[in-house]
């Protein structure tokens, strides 16, 4: 070994040993008391970002809590990214630390992998949101009934298509503009907006329109504004970061569109006219909560939640919702009612 | 008088990417400094963790194995001459393909369809790369640019059809069926997914080693890629050599998306390759194009994901880290590569 690779190995060596002595005790910062949790560490793994995207906020919000209230649980956010290629075996890193017993999540796509890493990892435990897995012990799903959720769209897209309002034309044409398909808009969100339209008028008619991908917002903008020059006049999109197109495209024109995903109001005043909530931060606290405190009755089972919980609903804290005609608010909120009271049902067995 | 060139040594040694090795991991550690409350930790979450459990460090040399065939095929094309930077395509299509053969015999025995499978992901990325080396033979076309086109067409049509055709309607992710399981790589160290991957790279990396160094044609291949005027001067095959390199990086990326394929997702998903391609140029540049260096130039940059996928995981330090310290060693190995190629002309 000639003297200038000694000198490398040994400058390799030296920086190794200066991180090895820089602390003592384990690399997460743990504080256990004697009540010993059910779980010592849980970890949010986040299929995509936190940042910007309403529901992991609340997902990261509602175990944030959960952890907190029991003293001694590790606490952790894992950020996967957008390359759903990667998950599994992000999945699989986060098992293989050791550090945490109790992973959550929540994306319709994580329990097929969960029960994967689960194979390897028997003794870790999965809590996965807006998914339905039953029968897996290690893993706990809730289900948002996203029928409810595209019924309460439906209906309020069908009071406006029908309506007089300035930029409805009568031809009682709506539209939805999606990222791609998958098995739960194609099973519920989709069938649960037609049933909204239809519950208002059966001569309703739905187009669809497929963006391919959650980020083109100009080829989103393009599809809605092709709807709309064939006569639609409110957009549902279903799109990510794409639904950006279709709310431009619409306010161009003086169109409308009703809104999935949160309180977004704010994204295009006076264009959206409603929006859609789930109360994940509540769920996930509440069922995070209950097996951090020891109930794992829940591990096996997938549960489906809705309006009558009050996890799906609607906000009304819009100014563009407030300045619809009051009978057509009448009307809308008289189904919500209706719909929470269990009329019309949407039962769920499986996907 | 100036020395000849060895012609079977590469362009510009190995060890002289330590500069850069040094480079990313201080600027991974400065990273961390300015992200992290608890840098002692997050250090060790980065630098050590890696090595201190068993199941972690045998993911990392798993996660060599398939971005070491690409930098193997990319490091042949550069020895002779021309750029490869069609690798993302050419391993897409492998990985694609093999999982499409896999799931039209799903009743072959596991080994025979195992060996089919990386055959025709090794085919797929040949074909990949095959326009390129055709109008590289017969019409002096720019690899450079004709290998990135077609990848980049290649990508978008894989997009489509993994989203669209191929999609498999009972799965929310977008992705292909899953193959039999008889057709995933075994796992040799459960529960890591250590397979016989790193091993097969470390083949083909011995394969290639002898084959640039002790063979007549590696010769050759050395000399016209330094110096194609001379080569065709003395008689050498040099139509051959601007048109085989390429076809056997593009197989040596097709093996390696179908090691990607056939790993954990066990099917095609949409994205799966995830810049390995562009990985394998930065490997190949690191190791300054000598197989005997790629390995563990691709075991250099699994440790980097690792840890940054660690320092996530243990410190709450956004997985950036590992991308921000192979975006300098790309950047440092590229001007130290350029820069002995402008010493070559000179000379």
């Amino acid at each position: 070994m000639n003297r200038r690779i000694r000198s490398w190995v040994a400058v390799a060596a030296a920086i190794l040993a200066v991180f090895a002595s820089c602390s003592k005790g384990g690399g997460v910062p743990v504080s256990r008391d004697a009540s010993r949790p059910a779980f010592k560490g849980v970890a949010v793994f986040v299929p995509g970002v936190v940042s910007g995207s309403p529901i992991y906020e609340m997902l990261v919000s509602g175990a944030r809590q959960a952890a907190e209230a029991v003293p001694g649980t590790t606490f952790r956010v894992v950020e996967a990214g957008f390359n759903q290629a990667e998950w599994q075996d992000k999945l699989a890193s986060l098992a293989a630390s050791g550090e945490f017993d109790l992973v959550v999540t929540s994306n319709p796509a994580l329990p097929e992998l969960c029960a994967k890493v689960a194979e390897s990892y028997p003794a870790l435990r999965f809590f996965v949101a807006d998914a339905f897995l039953p029968g897996n012990p290690a893993i706990h799903t809730v289900l948002y009934n996203q029928l409810e959720q595209g019924y309460i769209a439906g209906y309020l897209a069908g009071l406006v298509t029908t309506s007089s309002l300035p930029g409805a034309n009568g031809a009682k044409k709506v539209g939805m503009v999606i990222a791609q398909t998958y098995p739960t808009l194609d099973k519920l969100i989709r069938p649960g907006f037609e049933a909204g339209l239809k519950a208002v008028d059966p001569g309703i008619s739905l187009e669809v329109r497929v963006v391919g991908n959650w980020y083109d917002a100009n080829r989103s903008a393009e599809l809605a504004a092709s709807l709309i020059e064939g006569g639609v006049d409110v957009i549902l999109p279903i799109a990510g970061g794409a639904g950006q197109g279709v709310l431009s495209a619409s306010r161009e024109r003086g169109t409308y569109a009703v809104w999935f995903e949160g309180k977004g109001y704010g994204l295009a005043p006076g264009t959206i006219l409603g929006c859609t909530v789930l109360d994940q931060e509540r769920l996930v606290r509440e069922r995070v909560g209950a097996l951090l405190a020891g109930d794992a009755s829940g591990f096996g089972r997938a549960d489906v939640v809705g309006a009558a919980g009050g996890y799906i609903g609607f906000d009304p804290d819009g100014d563009a919702y407030r300045a619809l005609p009051a009978d057509l608010r009448e009307r809308f909120e008289k189904a919500l009612g209706d719909l929470r009271s269990g009329s019309p049902a949407f039962p769920i067995d499986s996907l | 008088m100036t020395p000849r060139p060895d012609p079977r040594k590469p362009a510009f040694s190995g060890l002289g990417a330590l500069p850069a090795l040094a480079a990313a991991l201080a600027a991974a550690a400065i990273y961390i400094l300015a992200a992290s409350e608890d840098p002692a930790s997050a250090f060790r979450a980065f630098f050590l963790s890696p090595f201190t459990r068993p199941v972690v460090l045998a993911n990392l040399v798993e996660l060599a194995a398939a971005p070491c065939l690409c930098a193997l095929g990319t490091a042949l094309v550069f020895r002779s001459g021309d750029f490869n930077l069609g690798g993302e395509g050419q391993a897409y299509a492998g990985g694609t393909a093999a999982v499409l053969i896999l799931l039209a015999v799903p009743s072959l025995p596991g080994p025979a369809g195992l060996a089919g499978g990386f055959l025709a992901g090794a085919a797929a990325g040949a074909a990949t790369s095959l326009p390129s080396a055709l109008s590289r033979r017969t019409r002096g076309a720019d690899v450079l640019l004709s290998t990135f086109l077609v990848s980049q067409a290649v990508v978008l049509a894989l997009d489509w059809a993994i989203a669209g055709p191929l999609r498999d309607p009972s799965s929310n992710l977008i992705a292909t069926p899953v193959v039999s399981d008889a057709y995933r790589l075994p796992r040799l160290f459960p529960p890591s997914g250590l397979s016989f991957a790193p091993l097969l790279a470390a083949a083909a990396a011995f394969c290639l080693d002898r084959f640039l160094r002790t063979s007549r044609r590696g010769l050759e291949l050395n000399l016209y890629g330094r110096n194609p005027a001379f080569a065709a001067s003395v008689g050498f095959r040099v139509r051959a050599y601007a048109f085989w390199p390429l076809l056997v990086s593009g197989a040596l990326n097709g093996a390696a998306g179908a090691l990607l394929a056939l790993g954990s997702n066990g099917r095609a998903v949409r994205g799966m390759t995830g810049g390995i391609g562009w990985n394998g140029i930065s490997i190949a540049l690191l190791a300054g194009n000598d197989p005997r260096w790629v390995l563990p130039a691709a075991l250099f940059f699994a440790w980097l994901e690792v840890g940054s996928r660690q320092v996530s995981i243990l410190a709450g330090i956004s997985a950036d880290v590992g991308t921000v310290a192979k975006a300098l060693v790309l950047l440092l190995a590229t001007a130290r590569f350029l820069g002995s190629r402008r010493r070559e002309a000179r000379k």
